[in-house]
């Protein structure tokens, strides 16, 4: 049961992967070098907590109905 | 309500035939883009490096003329006989124009592919610019003057239904599909004339020997005269898409039409006197006429700037009509399952990034960094490899069942494919415009030379990576799509499963616009006046500086050149 | 016609940002001085290079205490000269002609990047910093041996720099 529709989630971890690719552009920019390696890492590192994130219970919302899927 | 193949059956075959040719174009043309990607970088060497030039040619002309401008005749057919609800006047004229563009395009790629096989004393890798000296079998250029004027034809035929409604329907507003065709048209008519004399009057008579000599910079300029007003024709489709289709399947209305009048009219005024900016490294032509070109160039973000907003407004509209709230959390309630939406709506994110690279081109001094390095085919790859195809891709799943009853198969497959378009994409664009600001030229079979290129983050090998990565993804896409295509195609009839043949409503309607907007003639008018002071003094400069014939020089390849010049590689070598 | 007022707002700010744009590559003309490759030499026939004054002999000049000239033809696939040799901290203008079809000439990691057309001459003027190497690549497709067509031109230390002896 994930907080938002699983095909968002998809849509929004393709539409991650130009930021994701941007950021290394900006990490050079503000000095840091990471390599091939590393930013790869790191992309995946933001993917899991995106996905992470859909799928975590919202224990804060207790009683709310769950989506349709 | 009913679907378009059952209200216009015999428009339904046409713009059926139309789609399904340029389905096979992009088919091929996305096979030699894989076999360019992985030769370019060394991986997989299947061609002789002197033969990337024809598959290149062959990339560019499949893609951006036959899969592009075939999907448009297909889409222009469409909108002009659903806005007017009234069919063609004379299908024997339509399946003529239709008739002349596919016979060009097979005329023009004859010689191209003739330079592929030994046996064949033909060759036409000159790419798709065609830049004489550089020379093409005389069968290439009369291919091209066939398929250009089937597109003339074409756009006759809708003028003629247009005309036809007229007479019934004198005060009405023409509605806005048509419009956009009309505008759209005007445009083409008046810049595609300059490559049809260029290829007419000087380069087919050259190719069969009745002149020696052409003027290089001459033809060059009647090119770009063309050039960039084509890159408009292959999006004006698209804005239409956008325009008309998008709010629609995003389950609202368009924002304003008298806007969207206001943008094609602006395309109609600057797409052609912009030409120059193609030129801005070019000697011969003098500064002042660089800074026209760029100044128009700029003005011509604004009709961009306008379809953003537009598009994102009714976008929202939808959103909230479907239940969304709040200041972001709307977008969660778009139809993102429907690939005919996701597929358009990732097009128009990544024609923004294309904008950004856009400007880079376009500053006139800016240029000199990028001109004719890997940084401009990252950009259209952007533009109409993205905006453009994966919009068409998209558009082809609301279109297919509209145009032969049967409903789209393989839903899930067809997301997949817009969202593998949009990540192979990210990679290969993004590689190539880095390596373009490295240097690295466009257009070569092999950018390995003696010395090295350095990119300012990473290296080489990471951006190669990164365009071999994208180049497969956007090929396995292709496939995909063409799967989906050819799925559909074998499924049964059953229109109670498809959509009703309609287009989005306006919130703002076309009363609210001035009358004049309508006023083709007063538009096409001012449109040709910028064309000749943007275009007099340079030609008259050309031709009085060398004649229209040029300063001299003979035409190449030539036989003895290639075995001259291959002594000569092996030397430098 | 009714305008929404975010559509104006938008609208406005659209035209800045385009004068902002236009105004800035102004800027880079008028007052950062970047000079656009443009008609100022007269045309010549590429079938006769052979007799021209410059291109007949290409290669380095002296034309003042610290500039120099550079005269080359680029033909399919190479350019003449292939090694261009020039001082350390020096102005150089290169002048650069076609013998068959259009090439480019563009030293590569810089701006200096130019179309060459038969007929035409492209003349760009650049300064020079420290010694180094570029390589010079033709980025305009010009036949089949196009990914061959390379050049380099090396900046020497200013002692170390002689100019060749006119035959």
């Amino acid at each position: 049961m994930s907080r938002i529709d699983p095909v968002v989630l998809l849509v929004l971890l393709v539409f991650t992967v130009p930021i994701l690719v941007q950021l290394r552009t900006v990490a050079f920019y503000l000095g840091f070098e990471p390599t091939v390696t590393q930013s790869i890492i790191l992309g995946l590192a933001v993917i899991v907590v995106i996905v992470g994130w859909a799928y975590w219970p919202a224990r804060w919302l207790p009683s709310e109905p769950e989506g349709c899927e | 309500m009913s679907t378009y193949v059952e209200q216009f059956p015999a428009e339904a075959r046409l713009v059926r035939s139309a789609m399904y040719t340029a389905f096979v174009a992009l088919g091929l043309g996305a096979a030699f883009g894989l076999l360019q990607v992985l030769h370019r970088t060394n991986v997989l060497r299947v061609i002789d490096s002197t033969d990337y030039y024809t598959i290149l040619t062959l990339h560019g002309v499949l893609l951006v003329l036959t899969f592009t401008i075939f999907f448009l005749v297909a889409i222009f057919t469409w909108a002009i006989t659903t806005s007017l609800d009234r069919p063609l006047p004379d299908h024997r004229f339509s399946w003529t124009w239709y008739g002349l563009m596919t016979g060009g395009t097979v005329l023009a790629a004859i010689p191209i592919v003739g330079g592929l096989i030994d046996q064949i004393d033909m060759s036409a890798a000159v790419l798709f610019t065609f830049y004489a000296p550089l020379q093409a079998h005389w069968l290439f250029y009369v291919g091209l003057a066939l398929f250009v004027v089937g597109t003339w034809l074409a756009g006759v035929d809708w003028i003629r239904t247009y005309l036809a409604w007229r007479r019934e329907h004198p005060d009405e507003r023409i509605p806005l599909p048509t419009f956009m065709v009309l505008t759209t048209m005007g445009f083409w008519y008046l810049s595609s004339v300059g490559v049809a004399l260029s290829v007419l009057v000087f380069l087919l008579p050259w190719s069969l020997g009745i002149f020696e000599h052409v003027n290089a910079l001459l033809t060059r300029t009647m090119f770009w005269y063309f050039g960039h007003a084509v890159v408009y024709f292959w999006l004006m489709p698209t804005y239409l898409l956008w325009y008309l289709l998008l709010p629609k399947v995003a389950g609202g209305k368009l924002f304003s039409d008298p806007l969207a009048r206001i943008v094609f009219v602006l395309f109609l005024l600057l797409s052609t006197p912009t030409g120059i900016h193609h030129q801005y490294l070019d000697p011969g032509i003098a500064e002042g006429f660089k800074y026209v070109a760029m100044t128009n160039t700029m003005f011509l973000l604004l009709p961009s700037l306008l379809t953003a907003f537009t598009v994102v407004a009714s976008i929202e509209h939808g959103a909230r009509q479907r239940g969304g709230t709040g200041r972001l959390r709307w977008l969660g309630a778009l139809p993102w399952r429907d690939p005919v939406f996701t597929g358009m709506a990732l097009a128009g994110v990544m024609f923004a990034a294309a904008g950004f690279s856009g400007i880079v081109n376009a500053g006139l001094n800016v240029n000199y960094l990028v001109h004719n390095t890997f940084w401009v085919v990252g950009h259209f790859h952007l533009t109409v490899g993205t905006a453009v195809a994966l919009t068409f891709m998209a558009a082809s799943y609301w279109f297919l069942p509209q145009v032969t009853g049967k409903p789209l198969w393989g839903r899930p497959l067809a997301l997949g494919q817009v969202l593998l378009w949009f990540l192979g994409m990210t990679f290969m664009s993004n590689a190539m415009h880095r390596g373009g600001l490295a240097g690295i030229p466009r257009r070569t079979a092999e950018p390995q030379y003696n010395f090295s290129f350095e990119p300012a983050i990473g290296s080489v090998a990471e951006l190669d990576a990164q365009v071999v990565l994208g180049g497969t993804l956007l090929f396995l896409s292709t496939v995909l799509f063409l799967t989906v295509v050819l799925g559909t195609l074998r499924g049964g009839v059953d229109p109670t499963r498809i959509p009703a043949n309609t287009y989005a409503a306006a919130l703002s309607e076309a009363e609210d616009g001035p009358r004049i907007l309508d006023n083709l003639r007063l538009w096409v008018l001012i449109a040709v006046v910028l064309v000749i002071l943007a275009y007099a003094f340079p030609i008259a400069a050309i031709v009085d500086r060398s004649g229209w014939l040029g300063p001299g020089g003979s035409p190449y390849p030539q036989v003895v050149w290639v075995v001259e010049y291959l002594v000569v590689a092996l030397a430098l070598r | 016609m009714n305008v929404h007022d975010y559509e104006k707002l938008w609208i406005g700010l659209s035209m800045v940002l385009i004068v902002l744009f236009i105004g800035s590559i102004t800027y880079g003309s008028v007052v950062a001085g970047v000079v656009m490759i443009d008609d100022a030499a007269d045309p010549v026939d590429p079938d006769a290079l052979g007799d021209h004054p410059d291109f007949g002999d290409p290669g380095v000049t002296q034309t003042g205490e610290d500039t120099y000239e550079v005269h080359v033809v680029a033909f399919h696939p190479g350019f003449n000269p292939d090694v261009i040799e020039v001082p350390a901290n020096s102005t150089v203008t290169f002048h650069v002609t076609s013998m068959d079809v259009i090439h480019s000439f563009s030293i590569v990691g810089t701006n200096a990047n130019s179309m060459v057309i038969p007929g035409e001459v492209s003349s760009m003027t650049v300064e020079l910093g420290a010694p180094n190497r570029y390589g010079i690549v033709c980025n305009e497709y010009c036949g089949e041996f196009h990914h061959l067509m390379e050049g380099e031109l090396v900046v020497v230390p200013e002692d170390e720099f002689e100019l060749e002896a006119d035959e």
